[in-house]
């Protein structure tokens, strides 16, 4: 009976010696929903906003003070170091608690900082366990740290509310999904450049509040900020990559030059289709899209099969021009390779591609393009000419 | 006899099967070896043919001496030079167990548990493993049978779920160094696997001795069918640079799970299986080496040496190296796929060669 | 340890060998009857002295032949009016009616009486002045005569019985009310009503050197595996001990591994269900005393099927079985996960249930595993009671139960909501699996101590363990976690769900190998196909 008594201290002793390490209460956590990084005023060093969850604030707020702008769910902590850790650890000092990463969703880098390049940043997200490689990541027009210590008016956490935008975006394919996971796919891929989404604070003109709000995209070159795209811009890249979902597509009125219709996408994919012949590379996009008429503002019937044809074919114009001003940007200007070209001469022409491999960056830009924009009109909705006012 | 126990043909599967796939679903080490290439794919199911080739001589050395394991033919062909192949071979079991151990603490230090010692993993599993080993051969399988079909379902549910995010391009273009590096990978995935002396050591407790073709095929089989997908999947998602700088490719693979925004963050639901997993891995490998050490020292009894084979395992794994990179080390495939070779290929080849010159068999009684 | 293990067994083995040389010389010394009435009676006299509760009738036999006689037996363990109807009225006054009054002389006297006087159906002759008293000491009546050296033993037995009433342990919606009952008899008589078949066999022993308690082995012959059978034989008669005042004392003496916590020997209250489970191969011990039947063998699934699940209709009885799996693992883990995934684990929660979380744990004094454990604990002293009070009181534990603990618990900042949610759903869970819940509790704490320590690997370390344990377990030679480890996949069909009735038409290959065919394979009723047959 001795030993049995000994045994069990010693698996009692053991378990509580080697008990505790890796444990943390949950009120000794401070659970990070977006960080923001930013350069700061000091030379060579970070600034990193953390958008902590209150929980205690959040639990009462939720069935009463839902909406109301005054209840705070978060609380801004900011914090320098020459890492990203190293300013984690620093927060320490002003939060009472360790900082938790795993629920993070959303980092937004400030524009300076990206372009000076983000490898060094990204390192910590890839490599350390908590942070998840399904965050969104976002460069802002400006600094991290206004979009971090924004507000939102309708929810009380306001990575949520970016989550969120990010996430019904496809309903106007005006802006990128890039989460950590996609960024580094392209970052590591020996061709493409990665793009990642685009947030700025922009005035809103009622109430003279700022306000966040997705803004097309931004693009990189190797892992160095080269630029933005705007809404319309975003979308020619998600033609080309076949990620457009829905949206609306405004083109002039057949009848009158003044006047707008809407157009409804309903579904659109794309092809890259490379050729090399004679050393030259020639690359063709083909885009497929189906729509409805959404729309009209003025009270003529467009629903006839003429109209129609030529509602098409502005339609396509429309695409066409969409696509045409981001390879512009892209491929003229930035020389960045977001839309995955080389990957497709890759495919097509692997043995080509050998020597191709290593000049591309030089090729890139002298790539010829060729856009067939495939536009079709299905659907009148569900009236079938505009309500006539007499 | 040292171990009463019999199992059946279906438990040696799941035994072997789950003692592969773990280590596999961690560390995924083939992406880092030829092909070095999105042909991945290719090689998993080139090893298939590759894998039961290698098995080949143990195959026809245990059908020459039915009914005695690795230590007794060896011994059998030998004499009482057979007392050193026999105790290179308890070296290999015994420093693969402790290799295993060691990269089972690893991972967990690595993600979950970043503050833990490893010692305290390492030391809870041998723990278990010594006490699954004095339940016996049949319990270890029996356990096997019930964890096994856990574990693959959860493998296969993993693939499934992630499915919509593949990006099945990324496996293109198929064949772009032409066909050699990719043989040569599948023989690297076949040269780690250690069937051939898995099948020399517990054919003697097998039930139906007479259906190891079909046992070992279906083994081949099984892994094939792991393996392919899983490079599929994870090329597929995180493209193929990044998928070779992850250390733990699967697991992150679990990670990005997202269906309806609700099933998600199920990775330490991953790490839960796999611990499990990883315990009846570590304890068969365990086993065999308390076994064959028992039987090159002729015991009566094998569980008088199970605590101080224990103790000497645990030493070992915290021994062998300093840090994660000396192991990896020794784990990528320029060591471990030569290293493996001989003990599983090279050396049974050489004794079967010599039992068939020297005439040497036991015959069915 | 483990020479201190070995120690003790060879310990255990001596004193039980030194034992059983004793009993052996003590036991069965021949001690004949005398053909001395007088001499019987003062011998039983003294056998029964100070006993107030044993009732001796001197008398005599016959108008001509006066043969002097009397009878023995325990009052209150007879039918008073039967011995005076049945016994006595037909030995001193239809005797003399009667025609065999003429014959009797003192030689013939035993035989006559046995075969032509007592009207009464179970009479036997004993000789041995020992097996006398035991008879007699379990209810029967003895009668000796002047001159014979043979007792006559007649079964007149009779006492205060409770009525077969509807068991509290095991309700049922739909299936028999009736239980078994403290009444040996009674409880085969109510076995032998649901197996009418002349292979179901009752076997009877005596156990407890001083209780001397009625045991009955039943099984149905060519069903049941002979080799279980005499297991369970050999291990009963090798039961020394003192007494057997209930089957549980049987359950310890027989079980394969006492010291396991898991029970490898089942028990049931139910005639129905001890009935399919004889129809099963298994075998049944009966005890006198006690409602409670044992079967053996046990295995770890019987936990999770009911009578009722083969009563009803296949489907929802089916769902019903696998919310049973469902129900054990929340109540074995529920705490543990929660403790492992709020302190250790987590990222592995979603967001908003986190952060409600995360706020309900807000300002509670007690670490998570802390108020676990106190919770646990708090509910097993409340299970307890609620058993123990009687039934007004009871009540009132429950509300004190459940306002003072959940209510103000949480209210006073002391306990957080998740956890009172999280035990309360644990206790409801552990009486589906109502069989096994005493088990449960005991898993339940100890994963919350693993995974206070190391969270998820403590509770998959420990996970691995208890597997291990499990399936090393037998209960009499079948592998307690059959058919699911090892694999028997003719049996696999009735674990998960309940397959219909004619598609199980063979008997679990586990406890028999002979009649293993319950019935034709193919009865899928089809009233179409019958009637065209009919035609």
């Amino acid at each position: 009976m001795r030993k049995n008594l000994i045994l069990i201290l010693i698996i009692i002793m053991g378990t509580i010696l080697i008990g505790c390490w890796s444990r943390r209460e949950l009120d000794t956590i401070a659970i990070i929903s977006a960080m923001g990084i930013d350069k700061s005023e000091e030379e060579g060093k970070l600034s990193v906003a953390f958008q902590i969850i209150k929980p205690s604030e959040l639990q009462g707020a939720i069935p009463s003070g839902a909406g109301s702008a005054s209840s705070k769910g978060v609380w801004v902590l900011t914090s320098t170091g020459y890492t990203i850790i190293d300013a984690a650890r620093n927060a320490t000092m002003q939060s009472d608690r360790k900082l938790f990463f795993s629920q993070n969703k959303i980092v937004v880098i400030g524009e300076e900082l990206a372009r000076e390049g983000i490898t060094p940043l990204i390192d910590f997200l890839n490599r350390d366990p908590e942070p998840r490689r399904t965050s969104w990541l976002l460069i802002a027009k400006g600094k991290a740290h206004d979009i971090i210590s924004a507000k939102h008016e309708q929810v009380n956490i306001p990575a949520e509310a970016i989550e969120n935008m990010i996430k019904s975006s496809s309903a106007t394919s005006m802006a990128v999904q890039v989460n950590i996971n996609e960024f580094l796919k392209n970052l590591a891929s020996p061709t493409s450049d990665p793009i990642a989404c685009r947030i700025e604070m922009i005035q809103d003109h009622q109430n003279k509040n700022q306000k966040m709000r997705l803004t097309g995209a931004s693009v990189f070159r190797k892992d160095k900020l080269v630029g933005f795209l705007d809404e319309h811009e975003t979308r020619g890249l998600n033609w080309i990559l076949g990620k457009v979902v829905s949206g609306i597509i405004l083109v002039k009125s057949p009848k009158d030059e003044n006047e707008d219709v809407a157009l409804e996408i309903i579904r659109a994919s794309s092809k890259i289709i490379p050729e090399i012949s004679d050393d030259q590379i020639k690359i063709t996009i083909e885009i497929k899209e189906e729509g409805n008429l959404a729309e009209q503002l003025p009270d003529i019937d467009l629903t006839n099969t003429k109209m129609f044809k030529e509602l098409e074919q502005r339609k396509a114009q429309v695409i066409k021009n969409e696509v045409q001003s981001v390879l512009e940007k892209a491929q003229k200007e930035w020389g960045a390779d977001i839309f995955g070209f080389g990957d497709a001469v890759h495919r097509k022409y692997p043995k080509e591609w050998k020597t191709l491999q290593t000049k591309w960056r030089d090729v890139f830009p002298t790539i010829n393009v060729e856009i067939k924009v495939d536009a079709r009109l299905r659907d009148t909705g569900l009236s079938s000419a505009p309500v006539k006012g007499r | 006899m040292l171990e009463k126990g019999k199992i059946s043909n279906n438990q040696f599967i799941l035994i072997f099967v789950i003692s592969r796939l773990m280590l596999t679903m961690a560390y995924l080490p083939y992406v880092n070896a030829p092909p070095w290439n999105q042909d991945l794919w290719i090689s998993a199911i080139l090893a298939f043919p590759i894998h039961i080739l290698l098995v080949l001589p143990v195959y026809f050395l245990t059908n020459r001496f039915p009914g005695q394991s690795l230590i007794q033919s060896v011994e059998t062909i030998l004499g009482s030079w057979g007392k050193i192949i026999g105790a290179l071979y308890v070296w290999f079991f015994l420093h693969r167990t402790a290799v295993i151990l060691r990269e089972l603490g690893e991972f967990l230090k690595a993600i979950p548990y970043p503050e833990t010692p490893i010692i305290v993993f390492i030391t809870a599993t041998a723990l278990f493993a010594a006490y699954s080993i004095y339940k016996g051969l049949e319990t270890i399988c029996r356990v096997a049978e019930i964890v096994a079909p856990l574990v693959l379902a959860s493998v296969f549910l993993v693939f499934i779920m992630i499915a919509k995010d593949v990006d099945i391009y990324a496996l293109t273009p198929v064949l772009e160094d032409g066909i050699i590096p990719v043989i040569y990978g599948g023989f690297v995935i076949a040269a780690r696997s250690t069937l051939s002396l898995f099948l020399w050591m517990l054919k003697p407790f097998i039930n139906e001795p007479e259906k190891i073709r079909t046992t070992v095929v279906l083994i081949s089989l099984i892994l094939t069918l792991h393996l392919t997908p899983t490079s599929i999947t994870t090329i597929g998602v995180f493209g193929l640079e990044q998928a070779k700088i992850l250390n733990f490719p699967f697991f992150h693979l679990v990670r990005m799970i997202n269906i309806g925004s609700f099933l998600e963050r199920i990775d330490a639901l991953f790490i839960g299986f796999w611990v499990l997993g990883m315990c009846i891995d570590i304890a068969i490998h365990n086993y065999l080496a308390v076994l064959s050490a028992a039987q090159l020292l002729k015991l009566k009894d094998y569980r008088p040496i199970v605590v101080a084979m224990g103790t000497v395992i645990v030493s070992l794994s915290i021994l062998q190296a300093e840090s994660v990179v000396e192991l990896n080390e020794f784990l990528s495939y320029k060591v471990l796929t030569w290293y493996n070779l001989f003990f599983t290929f090279a050396l049974p080849l050489l004794l079967l060669i010599v039992a068939v010159i020297g005439k040497k068999r036991i015959d069915y009684k | 340890m483990l020479k201190w293990f070995k120690k003790l067994h060879r310990h255990f083995i001596s004193s039980k060998l030194k034992q059983k040389l004793e009993h052996k010389t003590s036991e069965k010394t021949p001690n004949p009857l005398s053909s001395n009435l007088q001499e019987n009676l003062t011998k039983i006299k003294e056998v029964f002295s100070n006993a107030s509760d044993i009732v001796f009738r001197q008398f005599e036999i016959g108008s001509h032949t006066r043969i002097k006689a009397f009878i023995v037996y325990v009052d209150g363990l007879v039918n008073e009016e039967f011995v005076q109807m049945n016994l006595m009225k037909s030995l001193m006054i239809d005797m003399h009616i009667s025609e065999v009054d003429d014959e009797l002389n003192q030689k013939n006297t035993l035989n006559i009486i046995h075969q032509r006087i007592l009207t009464l159906t179970e009479v036997s002759e004993v000789n041995d002045f020992q097996e006398v008293v035991e008879h007699v000491l379990s209810g029967d009546t003895a009668l000796f005569l002047e001159g014979f050296a043979t007792a006559l033993i007649v079964n007149l037995r009779g006492w205060e019985t409770r009525n077969v009433t509807p068991p509290d342990t095991e309700v049922v919606v739909r299936g028999p009310r009736e239980g078994f009952t403290e009444t040996l008899r009674t409880s085969t008589s109510l076995l032998r009503r649901k197996i009418k078949n002349p292979n179901l066999k009752f076997e009877k022993m005596k156990i407890g050197k001083q209780t001397q308690t009625d045991v009955v082995i039943a099984y149905i012959k060519g069903i049941a595996d002979e080799k279980i059978v005499e297991e369970v034989k050999r291990r009963l008669s090798k039961i020394d001990a003192d007494a057997i005042l209930e089957s549980g004392y049987i359950e310890q003496y027989i079980e394969d591994s006492p010291l396991s916590f898991l029970p490898t020997v089942g028990n049931s209250e139910k005639p129905d269900i001890v009935a399919a489970k004889m129809l099963e191969g298994r075998v049944a011990i009966l005890t006198d005393g006690t409602p409670f039947v044992l079967t053996v063998p046990y295995l770890f699934i019987e936990a999770f099927q009911t009578s009722e699940d083969y009563y009803s209709r296949p489907f929802y009885a089916s769902i019903v079985r696998l919310l049973r799996f469902t129900a054990y693992f929340v109540s074995v883990f529920a705490p543990a996960l929660y403790v492992a995934l709020t302190t250790y684990h987590q990222e592995m929660l979603p967001p908003t249930m986190l952060i409600s979380i995360a706020a309900a744990r807000e300002g509670t004094p007690f670490p998570a595993f802390v108020e676990a454990m106190v919770m646990g604990i708090i509910y097993e002293i409340l299970k307890e009671a609620g058993i123990r009070l009687p039934r007004p009181v009871g009540q009132a534990v429950s509300i004190v139960g459940a306002l003072v603990i959940g209510e103000s618990a949480v209210s006073a900042g002391l306990i957080g909501a998740p956890m009172v949610i999280v035990v309360s759903l644990t206790a409801i869970s552990s009486y589906v699996v109502a069989s096994i819940s005493d088990t449960v509790s005991i898993m339940r704490l100890t994963y919350v101590l693993l995974a206070a320590f190391l969270g998820l690997f403590g509770i998959m370390i420990g996970a691995a363990f208890f597997l291990t344990h499990m399936v090393s377990l037998r209960s009499f030679g079948v592998p307690y976690l059959a058919p699911i480890a090892p694999i028997v996949s003719e049996d696999l069909k009735d674990v998960f769900l309940r397959p219909h009735l004619w598609k199980m038409h063979k008997r679990p290959k586990l406890f028999t190998q002979n009649d293993l065919v319950r019935q034709e394979p193919d009865l899928m009723p089809n009233p179409m196909k019958n009637n065209t047959n009919n035609k």
